[in-house]
């Protein structure tokens, strides 16, 4: 057998005769390396493939002007009619298309099916992507109560039978016709929404658009597309889209211009794939360079193990030397061995990865986009293997140049001139302190990332949120034909009395169904308490409104809460000025309301909160200042707030019930749901959550990612202290024949450890010291390149540096302690 | 005469598998104070062995030893540390010199254990090194001496704490003849001066200058010869 076949033959064996160095490259490379593909199969799906479903997407892009409605979140100031109205002013350029999706669920034959609903342009096929399967495509004809389905929702519904066709489905309370099945549409964002494959469209003519009566109201989630054939659209040409359009609508406008105005308008042409995937580049970019550190730390581990192996068969590479074998012939007999290992370490990495990327869409919260789609693929695989032949031919090079060769063949000479007294090589020493490094340099991103992750998870609420369930219920207008925003506000322009005259009555009908609701509720569970207050203090259905001071002509937007009497109380809300809202001028739909601190700040002329009382803002009269709360779109409290009874408000043709029980005690969440939807004939829907469930969904995110940090800091200290053990080890059995003479000699186990320890002090303190200078200088440096890391918090730091002092020192002392109990002394005796 | 080590019927197997090898078979053995003692016998013998459980570097599988009026039996590890340090001092066939430490810090080594003070460790160190005629290489390190002088220090070492019984195996066995007599004539003259020393070794014309000579074959005491004290 040649020498190179036995080396691998030897390596095969390795396997299993010399667990103690295959087992840990195989945990450990496999682990890391699963992390690794992990993101290397995202980062070759996500960023790297073109998009499933979308046709030619080097010429599809988002246009669209956003705007800042708080300091975190923008959105869209298109409507479909301005849509229609750009892509009429733009047709030289290309061709326009729009969509917009949310999460909903549609009932066929008495079975419901959560599914994402799509309304979009009826050429989004043609203009953006995805195919027919079956029926008619969509034209400016066929769209009216009509509903196209995904192959997914046709396959679970109607088991793909062509006779799905013309068959009705039911979405939101309205009975649709199914022309026609599509393909199942994944290149879309779904923002905090789950996403389907089982999907419904509803398609509209964009041109038809332009015509309808100019909107007061935004809804904020269409998404503008442009698929450029002639001209590039730009930004540019997006600003002077919007100003000729002020110009044309400005009269119709009214108020809105400037609130549209004066809040941070932002003018975009971005390509489709960009928009899609800006976030996650970001994100996948962080864990690229974060796994790749790990597999830098796993391997530096590995490479200590390695070279402690080595330094075992120092006699044998020193006869193989003399025997005439040349250093790179025993480099790559290295390499031969450990290639074995270093394959099924790979072919685990990937079982691991395919079982991660499996979890992902779990672990990520629906934060990363399309991550049903990846999947380890060529590039995956090609990467596994590059990656540990390049680790195995990294370490069969240091492993054999670490040895002197005149060094190594004067040993074999030497007549025993005194003992080895075991000095930690360079090398080692450089590989420690590496090794410390990334251990830092991960732990101090984790760190920082973790505090701000935990203070996303405990923020002070200003307010109690209680036992509390919100049902919202969605009725049926059987009054009047049913008016969009825009027609009613139109409706409201030309006759404003008896508009509001029929607001009352809607509210007062709305309201005396409301108490039927909760009658109905409280015959299911007794122990209830009804509120009075539809809205709550997260305000989970935001409204943003804008308002003129009539005396400084100044501008002013805030965010509006439907509250009652009850609700400070319930709440447990301070009232910082004024008073509350009465029972009287609750039932007598007074237009009073209460503002908060920060809106009480920006109308005050004087300073004083107290000034505001008595002022009148968007015709009601503020009789209380209350204080800042937490509330979805403001998460510092900070976001101008007025709180009323919404009576005069435009019917939104739903009513919210919410209602308390005591701490401890549960919602029957079905049985309510079940009366409440069966105790009106106007009830279309009822969806109920606690206020508890709301907020965990709100911070699922958050919570996702402490824990994925934390799983992140957890695994670098477990290397880091396989590290400082390996290290540690290396280190002790160097010296072990000294200790073996010092315990000869008479010193006791104690003795000997001080003395080691103080031995490897100066080792440890100096690699920690370069580790938390280098992390924290790296930290600062990316800090002020990247301005979306949190700020450098000293209080983490010091935290998870503490913990990886302690980690490092344990298992520094306990592989002393190991090697001191286990009887050095043999050496001596085996001489 | 005083007993200084007595040792009876020790035992000593090692076990690999199934394999089970008597390295010392019922040894029992009684040294005086002040008794120069050559232990020899061919290699494999169980000579190193037995010098290893007089040291306490190894205990034996049975049997009872008695070191200065000390059951070593029940001695936990560091309290066999500490007994090594007062009583025992070894000189190892290799001799064990750190070698990154001085000739005088390796012969400070008991003393520190003992927590010494340094005064008095440099005063002994100085005196014991002068007493092996190696005051002159103090700062030298190990792989500066020739072995000879290796071996002195090594003597050197064991000698600093005043130990009741010296240990020394094959003392001459890395050495020239020359350095191995000077080595031997060292041993004599410590012995003269009161030091009980048991030393292993294969050279019969060393093992003949020994007060007693003991004979081991297959771990068991095969010959016992003593001198007529003089």
């Amino acid at each position: 057998m040649s020498f190179y076949l036995r080396a691998l033959r030897h390596g095969v064996l390795r396997l299993f005769t010399l667990p103690r160095l295959s087992l840990p490259i195989l945990l450990t490379l496999s682990l890391t390396l699963a992390a690794v593909l992990a993101v290397v199969a995202m980062s070759s799906h996500l960023i790297f493939k073109p998009l499933p479903d979308i046709k030619d997407e080097k010429n599809l892009y988002v246009i669209n002007r956003t705007m800042a409605v708080s300091e975190d979140m923008r959105v869209s100031m298109f409507t479909a009619k301005r849509l229609a109205l750009l892509a009429e002013q733009y047709k030289g350029y290309g061709q326009f298309a729009a969509y917009q999706a949310d999460e909903s669920a549609v009932t066929v034959n008495e079975t419901n099916y959560p599914v994402s609903r799509f309304d979009a342009s009826h050429n989004f096929m043609p203009v953006v992507g995805g195919t027919l399967l079956l029926g008619e495509q969509p034209n400016n004809v066929n769209t009216q109560n009509s509903v196209w389905i995904s192959q997914s929702l046709w396959q679970s519904a109607f088991q793909k039978s062509v006779n799905a066709i013309g068959q009705t489905l039911q979405i939101e309370g309205t009975s649709l016709q199914i022309r026609g099945v599509v393909s199942d549409f994944s290149s879309f964002n779904s923002d905090n929404d789950e996403k389907y494959a089982q999907q419904v469209w509803r398609y509209y003519d964009l041109a038809e658009k332009a015509a309808m009566p100019t909107q007061m109201s935004i809804n904020g989630s269409l998404l503008p597309l442009f698929r450029q054939t002639e001209r590039a659209f730009t930004a540019d040409d997006m600003e002077s889209f919007w100003q000729q359009y002020y110009l044309d609508q400005g009269e119709q406008l009214g108020p809105m211009k400037q609130m549209f105005e004066s809040m941070a308008p932002e003018s975009t042409a971005t390509l489709y794939r960009d928009n899609l995937m800006e976030d996650q580049q970001t994100m996948l970019l962080f864990l690229l360079a974060t796994v790749v550190i790990l597999l830098v730390m796993a391997s530096l581990n590995l490479l200590n193990l390695f070279i402690a192996h080595y330094q075992q068969r120092e006699q044998e590479f020193a006869t193989q030397l003399c025997m005439g074998a040349s250093r790179n012939k025993l480099l790559v007999m290295s390499f031969l061995e450990n290639l074995s290992t270093f394959l099924l370490a790979a072919v685990l990495g990937l079982l691991g990865a395919a079982w991660l990327i499996r979890l992902l869409p779990i672990i990520s919260g629906g934060n990363i986009a399309m991550l049903e789609l990846v999947q380890i693929d060529a590039i995956t695989i090609a990467v596994a293997v590059a990656i540990v032949l390049i680790i195995n031919l990294f370490f069969a090079f240091l492993s054999t140049r670490q040895f002197d060769q005149t060094q190594l063949i004067s040993n074999l000479n030497n007549g025993n001139k005194g003992v080895n007294a075991g000095k930690v090589t360079r090398l080692s020493q450089v590989l420690f302190i590496a090794q410390l490094s990334s251990a830092a340099v991960i732990l101090t991103g984790t760190a920082m990332l973790a505090n701000t992750a935990y203070d996303k998870l405990n923020i002070h609420l200003g307010f109690e949120p209680g036992n509390t369930l919100i049902a919202n219920v969605r009725l049926q207008n059987n009054d009047d034909p049913v008016l969009n925003t825009a027609e009613i506000e139109e409706q409201a322009k030309q006759d404003p009395i008896a508009t509001e005259q029929k607001t009352k009555q809607r509210y007062q009908g709305a309201l005396e169904i409301k108490n039927q609701l909760e009658q109905a509720v409280l015959q299911v569970q007794p122990g209830i308490t009804s509120l009075q207050s539809q809205g709550e203090p997260f305000n989970f259905n935001t409204v943003i409104n804008m308002t003129e001071d009539e005396q400084t002509r100044e501008r002013f937007t805030y965010m509006t809460i439907n509250i009652a009497p009850d609700y400070l109380q319930t709440y447990k809300l301070n009232l910082l000025a004024g008073q509350n809202m009465s029972q009287t001028q609750y039932q007598n739909l007074e237009p009073v309301a209460l503002i908060n601190e920060t809106f009480a700040k920006q109308l005050s002329t004087d300073g004083t909160i107290e000034s505001v009382i008595g002022k009148e803002v968007s015709l009601r009269q503020i009789i209380g200042v209350v204080a800042d709360n937490y509330t979805i779109m403001a998460k510092d409290q900070g976001y101008p707030t007025m709180l009323y009874s919404y009576s005069h408000d435009a019917p939104n043709f739903g009513i919210t019930l919410a209602m308390q029980l005591p701490p401890g005690q549960r919602f029957d969440k079905h049985a309510i749901m079940h009366a409440i939807k069966y105790a009106h004939p106007q009830v279309i829907e009822v969806d109920a959550r606690t206020l508890d469930e709301r907020w965990d969904e709100q911070v699922m995110p958050q919570r996702v990612q402490f824990y994925f940090i934390s799983a992140l800091s957890l695994l670098t200290l477990l290397l880091a202290a396989v590290g400082s053990n390996g290290m540690a080890m290396s280190f002790t059995e160097l010296k072990r024949f000294e200790l073996a003479i010092r315990m000869a000699t008479g010193a006791s186990r104690l003795n000997l450890m001080k003395r080691t320890l103080k031995s490897f002090n100066g080792l440890l303190l100096s690699a920690l010291a370069i580790a938390i200078t280098l992390a924290c200088g790296l930290y600062l440096t990316l800090q002020s390149a990247i301005p979306l890391l949190p700020a450098f918090s000293w209080q983490a730091l010091t935290i998870f540096t503490s913990l990886l002092i302690a980690i490092v020192f344990s298992a520094i002392v306990l592989v002393v302690w190991r090697i001191i109990n286990a009887d050095p002394m043999r050496a001596l005796r085996e001489q | 005469m005083t007993a200084l080590v007595t040792i009876n019927n020790i035992n000593k197997v090692y076990s690999k598998g199934q394999v089970k090898t008597h390295a010392l078979q019922d040894v029992s053995l009684t040294i005086n104070k002040g008794e120069f003692i050559a232990i020899s016998g061919a290699s494999g013998c169980g000579k190193s062995t037995l010098l290893s459980i007089l040291g306490l570097l190894d205990t034996p599988t049975d049997g009872h030893y008695q070191l200065a009026n000390i059951d070593t039996q029940s001695l936990k590890i560091d309290q066999r540390s500490s007994v090594r340090n007062k009583h025992i001092g070894y000189v190892f066939q290799s001799f064990n010199l750190i070698d990154s430490l001085t000739v005088f810090e390796n012969v400070a080594l008991p003393l520190e254990h003992r927590g010494a003070l340094s005064s008095t460790i440099k005063a002994a160190v100085e005196k014991q090194l002068a007493a092996v005629n190696m005051g002159a290489r103090l700062d030298h390190k190990p792989n500066q001496l020739s072995g000879g002088q290796q071996q002195r220090a090594a003597i050197a070492r064991a000698l600093v704490g005043n130990p009741d019984l010296l240990l020394v195996d094959e003392p001459t066995g890395n050495l020239d003849s020359q350095n191995g007599d000077a080595v031997m004539q060292l041993l004599l003259d410590l012995n003269k001066q009161g030091a009980t020393v048991v030393m292993v070794t294969h050279d019969e014309r060393y093992s003949q200058m020994a007060q007693r000579q003991i004979r081991l074959f297959d771990g068991k005491v095969l010959v016992e010869h003593q001198e007529a004290v003089a």
